[in-house]
């Protein structure tokens, strides 16, 4: 109980600690480039305003300029905006964006919760369906290579994952969209009008993204799980089971399986939620694809700090609470966790 | 190995207590359940003087190697004093740092605070059981026996390293030292490693060693010569040993007196050679007893002075007299053996006190108050 | 205490073990090309050639390679011939009278004048188009010729006309028909340009569009709005896919004829008085290059590959391993000190481990976007992964901490600072390096992600900013797959070196790493 506590209240700390920091390293230079450019703006503007001498236009100019500064907000010193940001996520008060909107459902509403609420499940659709498949592929994959080290169903593991780690998914996710958008008409591509209650529209749509970033999990994942599985099939229980003459399928699912499930699984989640909430802000750029990772660059793009706050406050929340719960689910599931 | 030069008293521990917490929940915290602690070292007195070898002698698990840590302040002490008297030129630095010393010149090795420690360490040194574990693997000889002289600064230059290096290398017999003095510990025997030990922990000049079962990891065949050599070196350069060891063949070779300690507590203490061969305490016989003896005679002995059953955690120390659950005597008592009848009220209610039964020989049992 | 004939025989076994494992060998074979091609990089490209490479100076390239030109071997149809035609090149007639006819006040009238005219023929023999003719064409028109008329044309060998120019020209000074003019003090010189993406504004692009559409007229092919070189030497023909584009293959003449009249008294051979081409040149450009072909830019890919490759050793090298030296020193430190000061570094890593990386990176390197060069984003990255490894570290640390002959160190009594530095540092270290070896592939990668995104140093051509260039210019949807394939692959095989490196010493300095 006493760890459970502890790690809570780490929880915790890690959380505000998050939040203030990416709030603090933003909200400063973020303030200051978004007056620059509404002060660009204005000095535009003025040019149309004729008849005024050049002292009245600068009067004109700053005089606006001053209004936008208070009423956004920006002429507050950085650690009090961060500050305010930080105790408002706390305290579940939903921040409002400064310049992006929500695009479908709250249509024009700045509410932060909106729009990440209209990317989430974006997001979910993606790597959920990419997380499923990979596991499909990779636990027989990694069972196999497991079971003869060094045969070619191992030596296919490795140098997959060899490609897995060291290839940038967006990169391979623009040869795939010239091969198969482009090339060969197969797929949809990034560019591709989508009717998102159409079916087969969103199916064609998504089959990209999902193939590319199934391709590269698996020589990890199958790699991860490999190594798990091979730590189990040494432990002396195994062996003390095959001793018994416990046929060898039973074996596996019996004895293998069941001890290597908490690390399996522990690795299939992290990778889901990691890249549910920030891993793939490059990928969805490229494929144009409207989840949680674009959401990052779209509010980075228009200066809109409160959405990077929230979501960065959101991803954090998620990832550690993941963490937390793999936590506990271990100790449960793996005796031989000490819980200290 | 009675020898009767034996001087003054150089070291004192009285009533010694190092106790683990042991970490508990947190529901029992907030219910307000008692502390629990492992009673490591519960309470122990003796003495050591000059040019002799005190051994503590048990069962694996009774304290011994955290009495000897305790001394040399490596586990935090939970009370208790060490009185211990320092060399001449450790004294003054004592004195410099402002240590209290009395007018004996001597201090308590418990209440100096960790960081003014330091000069101490010349003087009390350590032999480690294992000879693989207490080298670092990436060290050569010169390195693992010379760090005493970086950390002391007791040389300016290379050159006087390398000798002091060379002659204590010569003195633990590993000669050629020249031959040695670049390898590293794994191109070493474990006999050769354990000299090595030996020297890494004289060659400051100490004035007390404690060797903890320094010879318990070796092979029977090396075990009497590192023996030997630790003999020669308290008859040589005048070395107080704390030699801890669970093997009272070992302790009948090399102890002048010996402490029986079980469950933390000594339990009989006195001259080596009495106490083998006329052990007091139900606890001592029955280790006597189990000396491996090659006399078939002798062997009786074993059946004689059995003992019971498993020996309790540290943690719950059982009341009365800690030997009672195991203790022959007691059984016998319980089981209605006459002329023993006392036994059976106190053993498990009343500690028995650590008396002076003869000179020299204490004994913690209820049979001889 | 400096063990350095341990570490020397230590270093011996190990790289022959390492050598011994299948990627072990594959990783160091790699990393010796690769600090070849490094090496040779900085001996000879560094720095004007990797800087001009990078900014992609814009008439230097295009001059010397054509551009967006596929690899070679993936073109089946080449354009194999060379046709460069310089100034020298072209055949003069000397100045000759002629007749002009000039509007008068009461209609044309026709009088004496000159004409001088330059001529080329030359012969087109290839089945495939050039990817781009560059051409410079510069005529100088005296101070005291009093009317001057320029007829630029080629005729092809159907027997039709193009007409570059048909028009007058100003006087007194050198009049640039086509090219980027370069001025070298007084020197001014015409660097020749693509006839491709001719601009609007330019002075042949109205004369070009009139007769190419005059050309086509009765085709299905589109001219406007954008010239391509592919219709001045293109015949129409009826395939199975409809009306296509073939070369036209046969006699072609470019002629340049100048009629002039000079003032009254000045001499039509006299500078003054006379129009002369002062430079001239058309460069019929390949329709592929090398192994790797070229980018929109007209710089060849493969150079790029090979500039790339010492930027990737220097912000590879630079981010890991000063990441995880700080990140080892902290974990170490997290490890020895076992009361309050240990958790608190330790709540400090978690916190700066899960910070979201890459979105905070990314408002970073917006911040000094204007200022940024690699060891800005060098230091960037460090700032946010030194706290990776903290926690393997920390746990070996803890391990080796609770040796025996760590307690040892300090029964002989050694402090903190020696106990940290001599005992348990140094048995970290090799683990720091397999961590290092391995993470060097993340941060290649999210440095190329960095310059996707338009934040890399504008003096580095590195492999990002390849990729970013080829994103940039659209080079998926344009076909161009030679501009990102390579570079990516470049940066997997670069980074897969120093997996399959780190893989081989893995097992080696920490057998229990991989868990
Ligand atoms: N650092 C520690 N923390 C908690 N408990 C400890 C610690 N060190 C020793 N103990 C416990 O204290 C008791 C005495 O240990 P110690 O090592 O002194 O026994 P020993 O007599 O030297 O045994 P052995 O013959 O096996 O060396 C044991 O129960 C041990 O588990
Ligand atoms: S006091 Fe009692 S129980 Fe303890 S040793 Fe003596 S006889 Fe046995
Ligand atoms: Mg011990």
């Amino acid at each position: 109980m006493r760890w459970l506590v502890i790690k809570a209240v780490n929880l915790l700390i890690v959380l505000v600690a998050v939040t203030f920091i990416v709030a603090a390293m933003t909200s400063g230079p973020m303030a200051q480039i978004q007056i620059n450019q509404y002060k660009q703006a204005l000095q535009q503007q003025v040019k149309n305003q004729l008849g005024l001498t050049p002292q009245e236009r600068m009067e004109w100019v700053n005089e606006r300029l001053q209004t936008y500064i208070e009423s956004q907000g920006l002429n507050k010193p950085w650690y009090i905006l961060s500050l305010k940001y930080t105790i408002d996520l706390l305290k579940f008060t939903d921040l409002n964006s400064t310049t992006l909107t929500s695009m479908y459902w709250h249509q024009g509403s700045r509410k932060v919760l909106y729009i990440i609420g209209e990317r989430i499940p974006f997001s979910i659709l993606l790597f959920t369906t990419s997380s499923i498949l990979t596991l499909l592929f990779a636990l027989p994959l990694a069972l196999y290579a497991a079971r003869s080290p060094g045969g070619r169903v191992d030596n296919t593991v490795i140098t997959w994952s060899v490609f897995g780690v060291s290839m940038p998914w967006w990169w391979l996710a623009m040869v795939f969209i010239y091969l198969f958008a482009y090339k060969w008409h197969i797929f949809a591509g990034p560019g591709a009008q989508t009717d998102w209650t159409n079916i087969v529209d969103v199916l064609r749509r998504m089959a990209l993204p999902v193939i590319t970033v199934t391709i590269l999990s698996i020589g990890d994942s199958a790699f991860r799980m490999r190594n798990i599985l091979l730590d189990t099939f040494n432990e002396d229980f195994v062996t003390v089971a095959r001793a018994k003459g416990v046929p060898e399928h039973d074996v596996l699912m019996k004895h293998v399986l069941r001890a290597a499930a908490p690390p399996i699984v522990t690795i299939v989640l992290f990778s889901l939620v990691l890249s549910v909430v920030n891993g793939a802000i490059i990928t969805e750029l490229v494929f144009n694809w409207f989840g949680m990772g674009r959401l990052y660059w779209d509010a980075i793009e228009s200066n809109d700090v409160p959405v990077l706050v929230e979501l960065t406050y959101i991803t954090t929340l998620l990832y550690l609470l993941t963490r937390f719960a793999l936590d506990i689910l271990y100790t449960y599931l793996d005796p031989r966790v000490k819980r200290a | 190995m009675y020898s009767t030069d034996i001087g003054e008293k150089i070291l004192e521990a009285n009533n010694l207590k190092v106790w683990f917490p042991v970490s508990q929940s947190f529901i029992d915290n907030l219910k307000g359940k008692a502390k629990l602690y492992v009673h490591a070292v519960d309470g122990i007195s003796f003495e050591v003087h000059e040019r002799e070898t005190f051994c503590l002698v048990g069962e694996s698990g009774c304290g011994k190697t955290t009495t000897g840590k305790a001394i040399l302040r490596l586990v935090p002490v939970t009370s208790g004093s060490v009185i211990f008297k320092p060399s001449k030129s450790v004294l003054s630095d004592l004195r410099e740092n402002g240590v209290s010393v009395d007018s004996d010149g001597r201090v308590d090795l418990v209440s100096i605070p960790q960081k003014k420690f330091k000069p101490l360490r010349r003087d009390l040194q350590i032999v480690y059981q294992d000879p693989y574990g207490s080298m670092n693997p990436r060290y050569r000889i010169r390195d693992v026996v010379g760090e005493a002289i970086d950390v002391h600064k007791m040389v300016s230059t290379r050159e006087e390293k390398e000798e002091m290096i060379i002659r204590v290398l010569d003195k633990v017999r590993l000669t050629p030292a020249e031959d040695f003095i670049d390898r590293y510990p794994h191109q070493l025997s474990g006999g050769q490693r354990q000299r090595v030990a030996i020297a890494r922990a004289i060659i400051l000049n100490p004035r007390l060693v404690i060797a903890d079962e320094p010879v318990s990891m070796l092979d029977v065949s090396i075990r009497a010569e590192i023996l030997e050599l630790f003999n020669e070196l308290k008859r040589d350069i005048g070395l107080s040993y704390i030699f801890i060891t669970h093997d009272l063949a070992v302790a009948r070779y090399v102890c002048n007196r010996i402490a029986v300690m079980y469950l933390g507590k000594i339990v009989e203490m006195g001259e080596a050679r009495e106490i083998i061969s006329d052990p007091l305490h139900p606890y001592t016989k029955a280790l006597v007893a189990a000396i491996p003896d090659p006399n078939p005679e002798n062997r009786k002995k074993i059946r004689e002075v059995p003992i019971i059953g498993e020996v309790p955690s540290a943690i719950n120390i059982p009341p009365g007299c800690r030997f009672h659950p195991r203790c022959v005597y007691y059984n016998r008592a319980v089981g209605g053996q006459e002329g023993m009848a006392k036994l059976v009220d106190k053993c498990p209610k009343e500690e028995p006190p650590f008396k002076e039964v003869k000179p020299g020989r204490r004994v913690a049992c209820w049979l001889h108050d | 205490m400096p063990n350095l004939k341990h570490w020397k025989e230590s270093f011996s076994t190990n790289s022959r073990i390492i050598w011994m494992s299948f990627s072990g060998k594959t990783g160091i074979i790699l990393l010796i090309l690769f600090l070849v091609m490094a090496g040779y990089v900085v001996a000879f490209y560094y720095p004007t050639i990797t800087t001009e490479y990078a900014q992609g100076v814009t008439a230097l390239w295009p001059y010397k390679y054509p551009v967006n030109a596929p690899p070679c071997w993936s073109v089946s149809n080449k354009f194999n011939q060379r046709i460069d035609i310089r100034y020298g090149d072209l055949n003069k007639t000397g100045i000759e009278k002629t007749l002009i006819t000039v509007q008068g006040l009461f209609g044309p009238i026709k009088i004496e004048g000159y004409k001088t005219e330059y001529f080329y023929k030359f012969k087109y023999k290839s089945n495939a188009f050039p990817s781009d003719v560059l051409v410079s064409t510069a005529v100088r028109v005296g101070e005291n010729v009093s009317f001057i008329k320029l007829y630029y044309t080629l005729d092809r060998p159907d027997g039709s006309r193009i007409t570059f120019y048909d028009s007058t020209l100003q006087t007194g000074k050198i009049t640039a028909l086509y090219g980027a003019i370069e001025r070298k003090g007084n020197n001014i010189s015409v660097l020749p340009l693509g006839l491709t993406y001719i601009s609007q504004s330019n002075r042949i692009y109205s004369f070009l569009m009139r007769s190419l559409q005059k050309l086509y007229a009765n085709t299905s092919i589109i001219v406007n709005p954008i010239i391509d070189n592919e219709l001045l030497f293109a015949k129409v023909v009826n395939g199975s896919k409809g009306e296509t584009l073939v070369p036209l293959k046969g006699d072609y003449t470019i002629n340049i004829t100048a009629v002039f009249l000079p003032e009254k008294g000045v001499s039509p051979t006299s500078n003054r008085g006379s129009v002369n081409l002062t430079s001239f040149e058309w460069k019929f450009m390949p329709n592929c290059y090398g192994l790797f072909g070229t980018d929109n830019q007209a710089r060849p890919i493969g150079l790029g590959l090979l500039l790339g490759v010492p930027f990737a050793f220097v912000i590879g090298f630079t981010v890991t391993f000063v990441s995880t030296f700080v990140g080892a020193i902290y974990g170490t430190l997290a490890g020895f000190w076992k009361d309050i000061r240990g958790e608190a570094l330790m709540r400090v890593a978690d916190i700066v481990n899960s910070l979201p990386f890459l979105p905070i990176l990314i408002v970073l390197s917006y911040i000094f976007r204007q200022s940024i060069t690699l060891m800005v984003l060098a230091g960037l990255m460090i700032l946010l992964f030194w706290a990776g490894p903290v926690i393997v570290i920390r746990s070996a640390a803890l391990q080796i901490s609770e040796q025996l002959y760590v307690e040892a160190a300090r029964a002989s009594g050694a402090g903190a600072s020696r106990i940290i530095f001599r005992h348990i540092f140094p048995q970290v270290l090799p683990y720091t390096i397999a961590i290092a070896v391995l993470s060097i592939p993340g941060i290649i990668v999210t440095e190329a992600g960095l310059a996707l995104l338009g934040f890399g140093d504008p003096t580095a051509p590195t492999w990002g900013k390849m990729l970013q260039n080829a994103y940039n210019s659209q080079a998926i949807l344009n076909g161009w797959w030679w501009t990102y394939l390579f570079p990516g692959l470049a940066l997997v095989v670069f980074s897969a070196t120093f997996l399959l490196l780190g893989r081989a010493i893995e097992p080696i300095v920490a057998p229990k790493l991989q868990k």
